[in-house]
């Protein structure tokens, strides 16, 4: 009898170590099943990206500035410091914010003398920090639970917030400390985002309103932009050298240019990832050059837009061990004057830097950049990838057609999808788009887009769908 | 008479006693492999912390339903009856909130926020609303599609926004 207790045992055994190797915590992890294994990034670092972890555990690093001595300042908000990390000796310092215990930190900029500013949203207020001297200076928000969110500077130095459930945009007057709080004239507004223009305007998004307004702190005057009603929840919002509106939908995937002078309102979508419905754009900062960059928050990337050649470079962000999904929560970024891009981690505990100058090892390029088709037809582009190393890449779509980006009555066609690009070699082949019958006449953008991994290179196709004729 | 062996007859090797070996073993393997697989899948059903509902097919479905930073929580369905619940999981884990309906029902969902603004969205059903604190906002559609389906938070509502979503399931 023994004998097959120590059998039966041993067959147990044997089975639990059998489950044990197929079951995986992958496995078990409905939500992983459903990736879009294609794209979804699985590495742990990437060729573009230095990572450095903050000294103190679980800080919580979350706004994120360059000073004019290319000193990084981080706010570690789990523990209500601020951290100045020395890129050259990559040293770290932490200065402790007084009285705070805990709080979000949404925005930071640096003024013309050094001092950094900063919204704090558990007690209300902004805070100013003088290196020089150590100190801390705490500037409440008048309107109570405001949620002070973003933080920009203008040309003359005066201080301009967000208020996400105040409704209003605030000034503060550096000189006297004083705070001004303009109500914006609607009842239901969040501004999130805002940036100021080479005229001084306040450009404003309003993730309520489904809008992007102006005001005019000259007149005071509020200007609404009910044609681009069509946007979608944004957060971020630039203004380029040109006065072209650039705006994020974080409801979405989708992010657009906005023109003052006809009133009109072209999106794009960035590649999608499978891990999440949307990549959540977020922030957005506009460099010296006219490029568009802003953080993904789900698609876990820092991506960049060329306006001159419609081409979206995503770089992916090295998979995070606590995020769910392995995102790292970017949730902020910001251009050192060396062009280079900073990025703060929240849940990993670590601030990043893109080396931007690296180059791609890949490009992609389409004969057609605009076509026209009627709903029901099928379309075809020339496509063409070229490389200086060997790359697998994976081809990937995604559109305007929805506003998570995902091709809804429409669909792609190409074969194979996944190309082995070998070193100075080039590859062509047709991508075909077929559009479905019920699709609604207008103009929509396919994003098409390559991947090694470490970075997506997608170039913009514009379909103008016209009705039957 | 030596009671200390008293199954020495059975330790006796031979032909006919490993025959019988072998097909106890067979059978203790099968019934340990059966056991196994059994645990297995009652492990892996993904049926722990979510709320579950299955109704029948073609009727009006009412289904209240609360969300704050970040999650949603179905507190109601009518009619009752034949709905099918488990309970909700605990505080401060993220909830991916799944509700299962029969393809040709009519969806009526009654969202309340209970902190801040949020959104929202079934896109393919075309559901894209917007959620006032305290507010209960409604919105009515027909499971017209069998499949798997994400519904999400649309309105930037802080850090865990990403992770504001659920799933509907529509069955045929």
């Amino acid at each position: 009898m023994r004998k097959y207790i120590l059998l039966s045992t041993a067959v147990i055994l044997a089975g639990l170590l059998i489950l044990g190797i197929f079951v995986t915590p992958a496995d078990k992890n409905q939500e992983g099943m459903n990736t879009d294994a294609k794209i979804a990034p699985k590495q742990t670092r990437s060729p573009y990206i230095t990572e450095y972890t903050l000294p103190t555990p679980e800080s919580g690093p979350m706004a994120i500035t360059v000073d004019h001595n290319g000193e990084v300042w981080i706010a570690a908000t789990n523990i209500t410091k601020l951290v100045r990390f020395n890129p050259v000796s990559k040293g770290f310092r932490e200065f402790k914010i007084p009285k705070l215990n805990f709080t979000s930190i949404w925005g930071m900029v640096v003024d013309n003398h050094g001092s950094i500013w900063f919204t704090s949203t558990n007690d209300n207020s902004i805070w100013s920090f003088n290196p020089t001297e150590n100190g801390f200076k705490q500037y409440p928000v008048p309107t109570k639970d405001a949620f002070p969110l973003r933080i920009a500077m203008d040309g003359e130095g005066q201080i301009w917030f967000t208020e996400l459930y105040g409704g209003k945009l605030g000034q503060i007057k550096p000189s006297t400390g004083e705070i001004v709080e303009y109500k914006v004239p609607r009842n239901r507004s969040g501004p999130t985002g805002l940036s100021v223009d080479a005229e001084g305007n306040i450009w404003f998004a309003d993730a309520y309103a489904n809008m992007i307004g102006k005001f005019d702190p000259r007149t005071y005057a509020f200007t609404e932009y009910p044609s681009a009603a069509s946007i979608f929840s944004p957060t971020g919002i630039g203004v380029d050298s040109r006065g072209r509106v650039w705006f994020l939908e974080h409801g979405g995937s989708l992010f657009g240019e906005f023109s003052q002078s006809d009133n009109s309102t072209v999106k794009y979508a960035t590649s999608i990832t499978g891990r999440f419905s949307t990549t959540l754009p977020y922030w957005l900062s506009i460099d010296k050059s006219g490029n568009i960059w802003f953080n993904e928050h789900s698609g876990n990337r820092i991506a960049r837009f060329d306006p001159s050649n419609e081409v979206l470079v995503e770089y992916e962000l090295p998979k995070g061990q606590i995020g769910v999904e392995g995102i790292v929560n970017a949730l902020h970024f910001t251009i050192a004057p060396d062009g280079n891009v900073w990025f703060s981690e929240w849940t990993e505990n670590k601030i990043g830097i893109i080396n931007v100058s690296k180059p791609i090892p890949f490009q992609m390029n389409v004969d057609d950049r605009r076509v026209t088709a009627t709903p029901g037809s099928d379309v075809k582009v020339g496509l063409s990838l070229s490389g200086t190393a060997d790359r697998h890449i994976v081809i990937q779509t995604s559109g305007t057609f929805s506003f998570t980006g995902k091709l809804l009555n429409a669909t792609t066609q190409f074969s194979p999808q996944q190309v082995l690009l070998m070193k100075n070699s080039s590859y062509k082949s047709d991508l075909t788009i077929k559009l479905g019958k019920s699709l609604v006449p207008g103009e929509y953008v396919l994003t098409i887009g390559a991947s090694d991994g470490d970075v997506n290179y997608s170039v913009m196709v514009h379909v103008d769908v016209k009705g039957k004729i | 008479m030596d009671n200390r062996w008293p199954s020495v007859a059975y330790t006796v090797p031979g032909p006919i006693k490993e025959c019988d070996d072998m097909k106890r073993l067979l059978a203790l393997s099968i019934i340990s492999a059966i056991t196994l697989i059994a645990a297995y899948l009652m492990l892996t059903a993904p049926s722990l912390p979510e709320q579950t509902r299955i109704s029948q097919s073609g009727e009006n479905v009412v289904i209240d339903m609360t969300t704050r930073q970040w999650r949603f929580d179905v507190v109601g369905v009518s009619p009752s009856g034949s709905a099918k619940f488990s309970t909700n999981p605990p505080e401060g884990q993220h909830a991916n909130t799944t509700i299962t309906v029969r393809k040709g029902d009519t969806i009526i969902l009654r969202i309340k926020s209970l902190d801040v603004p949020h959104g929202f969205a079934l896109e393919e059903f075309g559901v894209n609303v917007f959620n006032p604190p305290g507010e209960t906002v409604e919105v009515k559609f027909v499971a017209s599609q069998t499949g798997s389906f994400t519904f999400f938070c649309t309105v930037f509502c802080g850090t865990g926004h990403p992770n504001h979503k659920g799933t509907l399931i529509v069955q045929s």
